[in-house]
């Protein structure tokens, strides 16, 4: 994965790895890279320029009303004032306000979110009330009215920075207590108690800085807001009061003068707008750069393919499905290197490998559904028809009819907002308008899958429901159009022992009457060993050894095939299993 | 039987559910039911039951991340079920945690060598640098690693680093929590092959938990199956392989596949589940409501 | 469902009364509302003061005064202004309905658009048109709603000078008198209407399609719209009941947690185009050191935020089952 490597001499200190990490991918995002640096080239300007300008921002020359000159490149006011040097002022002072607010607003919400995620409970419920008192403050009504109350010419900036820090804090606080409400339960977390640490060691050493780059994103974010807000308060009159300055005040002070001398009101209104542009720009770069998403899946997208791979094998393909040559690549690294694989009419083949053997791509390319990062070649036949380019709606005439598919997480295939009887009204559309007995059918279905009592379920949520029962469900959706091909992938990963049992029966019932072929795909092979015809054994984007089941497990030729049957860890059990099952049997 | 390193006696949690379920007639959950197990030194003890059986709450309990409701949990023969004192102390050293997930059981913000460093640290002991390099030694990692983050390594390697800050304060008990169901088969079969190394080199105890029936048996002397929260069975891994008593130790002996077609094949098919059944519930919770 | 309304509810006036507690203590101790009467040159007499204190209620223990005060607000009473010819209940009706006109008709318009915008930029990302809605989105945000509303106050009267006639309005709500008939007053409303109802609208657009944009990619990328397609269904069902129906959950949150926000910029608009609304009102108050009067605009506010939630939490519900049945 990574690949940097942190000089071995050097004494350990702190996590700064994964800083530079995040550095690197930031340079890569260029609208983030230019939003910092317009920020820091304003910050300099507000820094440096004033210094060196021969005017001060209340300074009142005799040059009253002048219109721009090589003196005052943006004219005086009826006081004499250079408007050059008091947009600085305003700058300057709206970015110091802004960066004050965000610190405040920051320690307050870190410091409240790190102890209400970590100490859940009635901790938690109060400082949630707090944030929920907070938000139906509006921030410019209760700023406004204390500003307008400090005695003596208005507030200082310290003091308006600090009301809307007070006020500002709960987006902060509500991110970090999401954080954190995760990160707590996180073993790292449990092993540093086990360990002995303390509360406040734990929250300190170990949460704080693991919700550091979302810190710096919310920051990020906050000091645009914070920059909005006390422009606007200060256009309002109750932020920064004159002869101080501030951006929100030079636009009020110009909103007279918008037709007569139009620069006045446009230029600093427009210096806010690039200030928060930049600023969200880089804080959007930031947290690609801290949280990388790889490109978010979207299946009603079809995946590029490789152009030379655009012509079929001009043989007569095999069986139901016929691949051959296929080939993913993910940019420059190939994780399927031409894979052959084949399944007869109502054949079981499973498809076996670890982690990284590209054994799931392998599955996405054959249903059509590639990440959209990926290219993918060679050629896919299903019942002597090429797969491979189909468009969307080309693909609808075999997707749920002819092929249907099982995934690996009944948790997350299901939609979660309807119920199980219209998820397979939805299904049983496909084939024109719903018969008057789809509710008999559904409960067919699901009896079929060994649910007992199947009419209770129909008007459920999938929430509602067992893992494996949701599974089974998955199993009889995709058994709606009685399919020719089904592909199965990992279909009991997420489950126990005794519900995978329970799935793979059913599994093997429901394809055994319908007379389906089925590829099945898992990383564990004794699981397949009572259900497969043929097993392909697939190691780094290679099919190694591909042929019947009872070869596999008794003369298996590849060596990496010996060394899977060789280290699964049931062996030992076989002869117990056995008996157990056959108890089992006389009981029922 | 030579006097137990850890004993628990009795342990029982019951878990208050929101007030919303009690009103709608859920009673107190009983995670854990009395359940009472010995760890000899220099042996291993394996649990094993399916999600919800109460193993993690046993694991979380004699760990002291949970308070237990009732019942003691006894180390080197001194109570430490609150963990308070010398007693606590002293357990805190003498007992150590292997995770399931190596990629979230390490810091991802420490290099290997704080990693390594920490339990020292925590508890205020001397930790040599040579140490790190040792500990890295026994656990098959090179030296260079040291310097790196947990995020530079593959999981098999990442759970070797747990393993080695397990022992790096020289514990008597290694508590495993799932510690190969996370990898791949090669890697499990070379970790279990480390931990079982290590226990003949040093002598140390481990309790295994584990939802694999398989993977507990390969390493443990003694097994105990968890169900509903009560300790359904318990005895040598040999005889409960080889003579299940209870009937859901059979069912789960029978729903572990096997890789034989012969033997798979003519295994008949699970259909319903194969235990609890209709007239043979586990026994309600004797320890009864206790809040 | 009767329950966790009842229970959303008994905690909506939890948050309701402390509030109020948090915004009288806020005002009462953040100044003296007689300071002008005390500073005033020649000095009034010590008894005029003690009258006015007495008035007022500056005379009693902080937690009498708030109690008389809650005790006032159950009988429809908003408490003493510091102007003696003032009756702050009777003004807040007449400004509600004027604030309410604008913040609504933006609400709806800046969310359908931003439903609209946002799904289809979520549907289609790093393509057309999410290729040019996204920098539009960014660009909004970073517009200060103040300088959009003198601008487009400014821009309103070129045009108007331009064209010769008064096609919008910039001042005030509605002319002054109001036009006879109802299609005239509603086209006079809709004329004065366009210009501040855009500023809010381009504001909370920009916000909300952000949100959509995200929580439709994130729920195109699940693994159950994955599963419909797999099944083979049409795309239109697929983005309807497998895409969008999910992804409604986050934005109801997050437009009823933007709504103080809203009033805020309803302030801001109000003053710009001289609406005599809730912002005129609390600015006015602000200045005149009218203590119960802020304090009544604040618990209006705090009300509104309050029966947003609400409202929000009910319709999470009914979006999501998983709410509904209170797992």
């Amino acid at each position: 994965m990574a690949t940097d490597t942190v000089p071995t001499d050097e004494p350990a200190t702190g996590g700064n790895g994964r800083g530079r990490v995040i550095l690197r991918r930031f340079r890569r995002h260029k609208l983030g890279v230019a939003g910092l640096a317009v920020l820091v080239l304003l910050a300099l300007v507000a820094v440096v320029v004033p210094l060196v300008w021969p005017y001060g921002h209340g300074e009142i020359t005799p040059d009253l009303s002048q219109p721009p000159s090589a003196a005052h490149p943006m004219g005086t006011d009826t006081l004499g004032r250079d408007l050059f040097a008091q947009t600085l002022r305003g700058l300057q002072q709206s970015l110091l306000i802004a960066t004050t607010v965000t610190v405040v607003a920051c320690l307050i919400g870190v410091t409240l979110g790190v102890i209400a995620g970590y100490f859940g409970r009635f901790v938690d419920a109060a400082v949630m009330r707090l944030v929920d008192l907070t938000l139906t403050l509006p921030t410019i009504a209760i700023a406004a009215f204390l500003g307008s109350v400090v005695p003596t010419g208005g507030v200082n900036w310290l003091a308006l920075s600090l009301v809307l820090g007070v006020l500002m804090w709960t987006p902060v606080s509500r991110l970090v207590r999401g954080i954190v409400l995760s990160l707590r339960s996180l073993p790292f977390v449990d092993a540093a108690r086990v360990m002995g640490a303390g509360n406040l060691q734990i929250m300190t050493r170990h949460l704080i800085p693991n919700v550091a780059d979302h810190i710096i994103v919310a920051a990020t974010l906050l000091f645009g807001t914070a920059i909005l807000a006390e422009s606007g308060l200060s256009f309002l009159g109750f932020g920064v009061q004159p002869p101080d300055t501030s951006l929100g005040l030079l636009v009020s002070n110009a909103q007279s003068a918008v037709l007569t001398r139009p620069w006045l009101f446009y230029f600093p209104g427009l210096l806010i707008v690039v200030i928060v542009l930049a600023v969200n720009y880089a804080g959007e770069g930031l947290r690609d750069a801290a949280n990388p998403k790889a490109a978010l899946a979207n299946p009603l997208r079809t995946a590029r393919r490789r152009r030379d791979a655009d012509t079929p094998p001009d043989d007569t393909p095999r069986g139901v499905l016929d691949v051959r040559g296929l080939t993913v690549d993910f940019g420059d690294q190939r994780v399927v290197k031409g894979v052959d694989l084949h399944i007869d009419d109502g054949e079981v083949l499973a498809l076996v490998g670890e982690s990284g053997s590209g054994k799931s791509v392998t599955a996405l390319s054959v249903v059509g559904l590639l990440p959209p990062d990926a290219v993918g070649g060679g050629s896919v036949r299903f019942d002597g028809r090429e797969l491979t380019g189909l468009n969307f709606s080309q693909w609808r005439e075999y997707r749920g009819r002819r092929i249907a598919v099982i995934l690996q997480d009944p948790s997350t295939t299901l939609n979660p907002v309807l119920t199980i009887a219209t998820q397979f009204k939805d299904s049983m559309r496909l084939a024109g308008p719903l018969p008057a007995d789809h509710r008999d059918r559904i409960v067919a279905l699901l009896d079929g899958v060994a649910i007992k009592d199947p009419a209770r379920l129909l008007d459920s949520y999938p929430h509602q429901l067992s893992g494996g029962m949701r599974q089974r469900i998955a199993i009889a959706l995709a058994m709606v159009h009685d399919p020719d091909l089904i592909i199965a992938d990992e279909p009991t990963t997420a489950l126990d022992v005794t519900v995978q049992a329970q799935v793979m029966s059913t599994l093997a019932l429901a394809r055994e009457r319908t007379g389906a072929a089925m590829l099945f795909i898992t990383h564990d092979l004794s699981l397949v060993a009572g259900i497969a015809d043929q097993v392909a054994v697939m190691r780094a984007g290679e099919v190694v050894e591909h042929a019947d089941v009872d070869t596999v497990f008794y003369r298996p030729r590849h060596e990496y095939t010996r060394s899977l049957l060789a280290l699964a860890p049931s062996l030992a059990l076989a002869p117990a299993s056995r008996s157990a099952a056959a108890d089992i049997e006389e009981d029922s | 039987m030579s006097e137990p390193l850890l004993r628990t006696v009795d342990l029982v949690k019951h878990y208050r559910p929101p007030r919303r379920a009690r009103r709608g007639g859920h009673e107190v959950v009983h995670a854990l039911c009395g359940v009472s197990v010995q760890v000899a030194p220099g042996r291993t003890l394996g649990i094993v039951g399916e999600s919800g059986s109460g193993k993690t709450t046993l694991l979380r309990t004699l760990l002291g991340l949970e308070r237990a409701t009732a019942g003691t949990v006894e180390f080197a023969g001194r109570d430490v079920t609150a963990m308070r004192g010398d007693a606590g102390r002293m357990f805190r050293a003498d007992v150590s945690v292997v995770f399931q997930d190596p990629y979230t059981s390490l810091d991802p913000r420490m290099t290997v060598s704080d990693l390594l460093s920490q339990p020292a640290r925590i508890q205020r002991r001397r930790f040599p640098a040579s140490r790190v390099s040792e500990l890295l030694d026994q656990v098959r990692l090179p030296r260079v690693s040291a310097g790196k983050f947990p995020h530079e390594f593959s999981g098999g390697q990442r759970q070797r680093i747990a393993i080695a800050r397990a022992l790096a304060l020289e514990p008597r008990l290694i508590v495993l929590d799932e510690p190969v169901s996370a990898l791949d088969v090669s890697v499990q079969a070379e970790i279990v092959t480390l931990l079982r190394e290590l226990q003949e080199q040093r002598d140390v105890s481990y309790l295994f938990v584990a939802h694999d029936l398989a993977v507990v048996a390969d390493l443990s002397h003694e097994v105990g199956v968890m169900y509903g929260g009560q300790m359904v069975e318990h005895g040598a891994t040999s005889r409960v392989l080889s003579e299940p008593a209870h009937p859901y130790t059979r069912a789960l002996l029978a729903a572990v596949p096997v890789p034989d077609p012969r033997i798979e094949r003519a295994k008949p098919p699970f259909l319903r589940p194969l235990w609890p059944t209709e007239d043979d519930r586990p026994e309600p919770c004797p320890h009864g409501n206790l809040l | 469902m009767a329950w966790m309304i009842l229970r959303r509810m008994l905690s909506a006036v939890g948050v309701l009364l402390l509030a109020s507690i948090v915004i009288f203590v806020v005002i009462a101790v953040s100044g003296d509302p007689l300071a002008d009467l005390r500073d005033r040159q020649p000095p009034v007499p010590p008894s005029v003061i003690q009258a006015e204190e007495q008035r007022l209620g500056l005379d009693l223990p902080l937690h009498e005064r708030y109690l008389n005060w809650v005790g006032g607000l159950f009988q429809g009473d908003l408490g003493p202004s510091t102007i003696a010819t003032r009756d702050i209940g009777a003004e807040l009706t007449d400004r509600i309905g004027v604030t309410l006109r604008l913040v609504v008709v933006a609400v709806v318009i800046a969310l359908i658009l931003a439903l609209i915008a946002g799904t289809v930029s979520g549907l289609r990302q790093r393509r057309f048109p999410d290729l040019v809605l996204t920098p539009m989105t960014f660009v909004m945000l970073a517009l200060p709603s103040f300088w959009m509303a003198v601008l487009f106050k400014q821009w309103g009267i070129y045009f108007n000078e331009q064209v010769g006639a008064s096609v919008f309005a910039t001042v005030g709500a509605n002319s002054v008198p109001p036009p006879q008939g109802f299609v005239p007053f509603l086209l006079d409303s809709a004329a004065h209407l366009v210009l501040p109802t855009l500023v809010l609208i381009l504001v909370h657009f920009a916000a909300w399609s952000r949100y959509q944009r995200t929580a439709i990619a994130e729920s195109l990328a699940g693994d159950h719209v994955r599963f419909a397609v797999l099944k083979g269904l049409s795309r239109g069902r697929v983005v309807r009941s497998y895409v969008v129906r999910p992804a409604l959950v986050p934005i109801i949150t997050v437009v009823a947690l933007d709504l103080p926000v809203l009033l805020s910029g309803a302030v801001i608009t109000e003053t710009v185009f001289q609406w005599r609304g809730m912002g005129g009102f609390l600015l006015e108050s602000i200045n005149l050191r009218d203590g119960n009067a802020v304090l009544a605009w604040l618990l209006i506010a705090a009300f509104a935020v309050v029966v947003f939630n609400l409202i929000a939490d009910l319709l999470y519900a009914i979006v999501d089952p998983r709410v509904r049945y209170g797992n």
